[in-house]
């Protein structure tokens, strides 16, 4: 899995190309924890990614609650249709603001 | 004309005895993509049956050898009628049901949201079939998937 992070003043955008399993999940998240804390937007862009399990939404989920802590949004971009699936059958659809 | 699915047989049994350690993930994904491949298992149902796998693994291998590391066998029947896996993850570890743990009830408020808990709910979608039994010391789950 490869992640591209790009920062631009309170937003900050991280692309990932490839599988999120157990086994990358992490380093996710160790992005995401490498941002400044001034950065409050959080984007994720799914783009280039055609694999989530749980491991992935639990990222999600802990990015979601820390942009609402920042006073922030986030926002997922273009699941493909397999990730859109994981997203509706947890319910998460409807609490991720998502771009398709 | 050659029948390229005549060398398929109707039933066929595969078994993998790895540690039960995630850096194995792989592995049992590879061993059971080979023969699903074969089997012209849609790509879709193979990313369902990942899903479910990885969860039921990562279960075994964070919670059935409390005390250091043991094996798990990955026994897959695969039959053609219907067009069908049946995958049992066994270790002898700590009796232990996935099915019983709590699916996470996903709350309209990300506040209430909780962090883990959604991967057995998410396996038991993405699969026909899941049961639980223990046998001789042995936790064994079983996952169907129908194609």
């Amino acid at each position: 899995m490869e992640i591209k992070t790009t920062i631009d003043g309170t937003a900050a955008t991280f692309a990932i190309a490839g599988k999120l399993t157990v086994q990358t999940a992490p380093e996710l998240e160790a992005a995401i924890d490498a941002a400044p804390e001034e950065v409050c937007n959080l984007t994720i862009d799914l783009s280039e990614v055609d694999y989530v399990s749980s491991a992935g939404l639990r990222v999600f989920v802990a990015t979601d609650k820390l942009a609402v802590k920042r006073g922030g949004t986030f926002t997922l971009l273009h699941p493909c249709a397999d990730v859109y699936d994981v997203l509706e059958m947890t319910g998460l659809v409807d609490i991720f603001t998502i771009e398709r | 004309m050659l029948n390229p699915d005549a060398d398929i047989p109707s039933v066929s049994v595969a078994t993998l005895v790895l540690p039960a350690e995630i850096e194995e993930l792989d592995r049992v994904n590879e061993f059971i993509h080979a023969e699903l491949n074969r089997r012209r298992c849609p790509m879709r149902a193979q990313y369902q049956l990942d899903i479910a796998i990885e969860e039921l693994f990562v279960n075994v291998c964070s919670y059935a050898y409390p005390d250091g590391t043991g094996t798990l066998t990955v026994r897959c029947t695969y039959t053609t009628d219907p067009a069908s896996v049946a995958v049992e993850l066994i270790d002898t570890g700590i009796p232990f049901d996935p099915l019983t743990r709590p699916g996470a009830a996903v709350s309209a408020d990300i506040a209430d949201v909780p962090i883990g808990g959604l991967g057995i709910l998410m396996a038991r979608k993405s699969v026909d079939e899941m049961r639980y039994e223990r046998v001789d010391g042995s936790n064994i789950v079983t996952i169907v998937k129908r194609w």
